[in-house]
């Protein structure tokens, strides 16, 4: 009991009154870290849970751990090593991008928490980790480092911080470098960390006209995730780990997952029916697009964002269908966008209310025809 | 006698006398401002030209402008106008590249003398400009190639690009000076000029190729990574809007029809 | 003095594009650079002026039913008068400016202020209520506008500012950043202003 005492101790300094109590908001973060805080609810009905945003934010780090160590051996994989060393390797690299993010959110977070006076909140917890799993391994620390700024800024603080965001922070960082320095986002270089290796992506090649399977890679390796692509997002298998522990506990919906890979398969499927003409070409089974790319990523840890997302049942299927569909819309009929499932999120994102409010509309509604018929 | 504002012959006196004012002061301002507007645009296209040519800044007169006729024979023009007017729309010089007939069509072409020295020796070299027009990602794109005749193939003295609606930072740098550069000294065919023959365009910007590499290669051009869309479009531009010309360049007989 | 204020008010506390929110789509589209911007300022401001000063000398003599009508006719022609001058003699500009010359008509700042303030008020006052409103709108354009070249393009009125070392940020070139960055100039007006604030 020895921490919490101490905690105790200088508290006082820290509240109102104190010497240092314009550093309340600070102090509280790491209270509330290292203890669940003890404040009790006032009014209405409550349910007393151990599961605070804290508990869950963690469990979805703990869920994206699978396909981040993926991701760290497989850049050591291509760039010739093996094993261990490749581990290590890729370790190596992307500890930085994973520096750099949480270094520059959170201190943003904390200085607009200070200037407005609130208590910080661990909504960056998990967007610090995202925002370095979607960007290739080559792009350069100072272009991860605007685009966090510019997600926590602009996408979070202006609305209101934690739980008042539209969209989803670590996509906005994501489309923010995408838009802003697309040559360091794509082309042939940026998915290697050595320099003399360079080579396109299975989505990027699934993307050539006439392309009818995934070129010198082939669907195992989309599935176990050896192919070149973003930090977290090649091996469908340690997402689909992931997406299992956040069904288990609760944390994320199974309804926005399943309806995601349902939209998709629906849409790719029409598109492989539809065969090759002038305007796209689609020559591959309509499956391939489920393992390629950010799809499974997207769908599993990025579309079940519960901020952003649809928040009532029904809404949540719409919703999940709907990214999934336009994902692979965008892919196949966009030359410019190889990967659609960024913008098909961002674009559902600002929808999501909308989808909310016809579904609620629609169950009032429903209740009042009960009623009269009842009368 | 106060004037009743609202009644309808009011208004209707209003209204003419408005429009017959508005109408007359905006005709006259236009009228008199034409041949200004008309010479700006002109000289936009000049500038153009030159700047292909290489002899940015200098004087549009020293270029001999003409059209082919007969796919041999050059013709030139007195008034450099309908030339301009024919370039500047697009879709017609595009198709006038698709359905050329040698028999009914003429091609515009610029000429230009220059003299270079080579070991000692001066002596006057034909620059030639051609006009060429595709379709990029977005957008139309459009521009000028200036040519010479370099050891039985055609060498690139310079480029000019533009686009309508290219993504900025990729696309849209065909328009920039770096990528331009780049197409400076490179050939056109992939071998000797051959009268009648196949004749190949081999000119193009390739992708996977690093710029060292490219340097090495006489008709490749590395493309701008990220934008590779546009960059296959300048590659159809260049290959439509040149194959046209392909007789006239080949024809050892060539017939100058100057004034 | 009530000239004074009738000038410094459009300026900043009653500035038309961050306080009443008008011409956004303009500021979208012309401010890639900063020298369309301030062509495209000076002339609104220009069409703005000249058209509340036209309109208040004729709003005794306008019958009401073709008001509209009337103020369009007058607002369209100063429009044509500028883009004629445009392209006779500052043709580079006229290209970059494009279309967004003739969409001056359908700014809502002219028409707005033609309508709220010529019409009832005397002709000095409302060719200087024009001004005002033009060099308001036309100094947040070139706001916009600089950060957007010099972070774009790393220029400052085409000329190279920042040096090879810089990657320029593309985004900057879009429309969206346009909307984010007077979203930005909103947020810092604003937290001077707070009187300004909603509640």
């Amino acid at each position: 009991m020895g921490l919490r005492n101490f905690v105790d101790k200088i508290k006082p300094t820290f509240s109102k009154g104190g010497k240092l109590s314009f550093l309340h908001s600070t102090f509280e973060g790491f209270e509330t870290f290292l203890f669940v805080p003890n404040t009790t609810t006032k009014k209405g009905a409550h349910i007393r849970d151990c599961n605070d945003i804290k508990r869950v934010m963690i469990v979805v780090v703990l869920a994206l751990i699978p396909a981040l160590l993926f991701g760290m051996w497989n850049i050591g994989y291509f760039a010739g090593k093996t094993g261990l060393a490749a581990f290590w390797f890729g370790f190596l690299e992307v500890l930085p991008m994973i520096i750099v993010s949480y270094v520059v959110g959170l201190s943003i977070e904390f200085a607009f928490a200070q200037m407005r006076g609130h208590e910080i909140n661990e909504g960056f917890l998990v967007t610090g980790l995202l925002i370095p799993m979607i960007m290739p391994i080559g792009v350069p620390l100072w272009i991860v480092a605007l685009s966090t700024a510019f997600a926590v800024i602009i996408g979070k603080e202006v609305f209101g911080g934690t739980g008042m965001n539209v969209f989803n922070p670590a996509l906005l960082a994501r489309a923010f470098a995408f838009f802003a320095y697309t040559p360091h986002m794509s082309g042939e270089k940026v998915w290697y960390a050595a320099d003399s290796v360079s080579g396109a992506t299975a989505l990027d090649i699934l993307g050539q006209p006439g392309a009818t399977n995934l070129g010198v890679y082939s669907i195992s390796d989309a599935f176990w995730g050896t192919i070149p692509g973003c930090v977290g997002e090649t091996s469908t298998f340690a997402i689909l780990l992931g997406a299992a522990l956040l069904l288990f506990t609760g944390v994320a919906s199974w309804r926005i997952m399943l309806s995601v890979f349902l939209g998709g398969f629906a849409f790719a499927y029409l598109f492989e029916a539809m065969g090759p003409n002038a305007l796209f070409q689609t020559d591959y089974p309509a499956y391939y697009h489920l393992l390629v790319g950010g799809f499974a990523f997207g769908a599993v840890f990025m579309a079940t964002d519960p901020v952003t997302s649809a928040q009532t049942n029904t809404g949540k299927w719409i919703y999940g269908f709907m990214i999934g569909a336009l994902a692979i819309c965008v892919r196949v009929m966009n030359p410019a966008y190889p990967e659609g499932m960024m913008l098909a999120i961002l674009f559902m994102n600002a929808l999501a209310p909308l989808i909310d409010y016809f579904v609620v509309e629609r169950n009032v509604a429903r209740r009042k025809r009960l009623i009269k018929n009842v009368k | 006698m106060a004037l009743n504002k609202n009644s309808n012959a009011y208004t209707i006196i209003y209204t003419i006398v408005m429009v017959v004012i508005v109408g007359a002061l905006l005709a006259t301002l236009a009228t008199l401002l034409k041949p200004a507007q008309e010479e700006n645009v002109l000289n936009e296209q000049k500038e153009s030209i030159m700047k292909a040519f290489g002899a940015e800044g200098e004087s549009f007169d020293k270029v001999v402008a003409g059209v082919i006729k007969n796919g041999n024979e050059f013709h030139e023009v007195d008034d450099v106008k309908p030339l301009f007017e024919l370039i500047s729309n697009r879709k017609a010089l595009a198709e006038l590249y698709k359905d050329y007939a040698a028999a009914d069509d003429e091609l515009p072409i610029f000429m230009y003398e220059r003299e270079v020295e080579e070991k000692g020796h001066k002596y006057q070299e034909t620059l030639y400009v051609v006009p060429i027009v595709g379709k990029g990602l977005w957008g139309d794109i459009w521009g000028y190639v200036a040519l010479k005749r370099s050891a039985g193939n055609l060498e690139v003295v310079g480029i000019t690009m533009d686009h309508a609606g290219e993504t900025p930072g990729l696309g849209a740098e065909i328009a920039t000076d770096k990528v331009q550069d780049k197409f400076v000294g490179k050939l056109v065919f992939a071998g000797k000029l051959v009268y009648g023959g196949d004749n190949k365009i081999a000119l193009k910007m390739q992708k996977g190729v690093s710029a060292s590499d490219a340097e090495k290669m006489p008709s490749t051009v590395d493309a701008i990574s990220g934008g590779t869309k546009t960059c296959d479009g300048v590659n159809s531009m260049i290959e439509n809007s040149l194959e046209a010309y392909v007789d006239f360049f080949a024809n050892p007989k060539f017939v100058e029809k100057k004034k | 003095m009530k000239l004074s204020k009738n000038f410094t008010n459009p300026l900043a506390a009653n500035n038309p594009i961050i306080v009443q929110i008008l011409g956004i789509c303009s500021a979208l589209a012309v401010t890639v650079k900063m020298e369309p911007a301030l062509v495209m300022g000076l002339s609104v401001t220009f069409v703005a002026a000249f058209s509340n000063l036209i309109m208040s000398l004729l709003r005794n003599g306008v019958p009401s039913r073709i008001r509209i009508i009337v103020q369009l006719v007058v607002i369209a022609s100063l429009v044509i008068v500028v883009d004629q001058f445009l392209k006779a003699y500052m043709y580079d500009v006229s290209k970059q400016l494009s279309v967004y010359v003739g969409l001056i008509i359908t700014n809502c700042i002219v028409m707005g202020r033609v309508e709220a303030y010529a019409l009832g008020n005397k002709p000095w006052d409302s060719f200087v209520d024009g001004v005002a409103n033009g060099l308001g709108y036309a100094f947040i354009l070139v706001l916009v506008a600089f950060f957007r070249e010099f972070f774009g393009s790393g220029q400052l009125f085409g000329m190279q500012v920042l040096g090879d070392w810089y990657t320029p940020n593309s985004l900057m070139l879009f429309p969206p950043m346009a909307l984010i960055i007077v979203g930005c100039i909103i947020w810092v007006h604003r937290s001077f202003n707070k009187d300004l604030q909603e509640k």
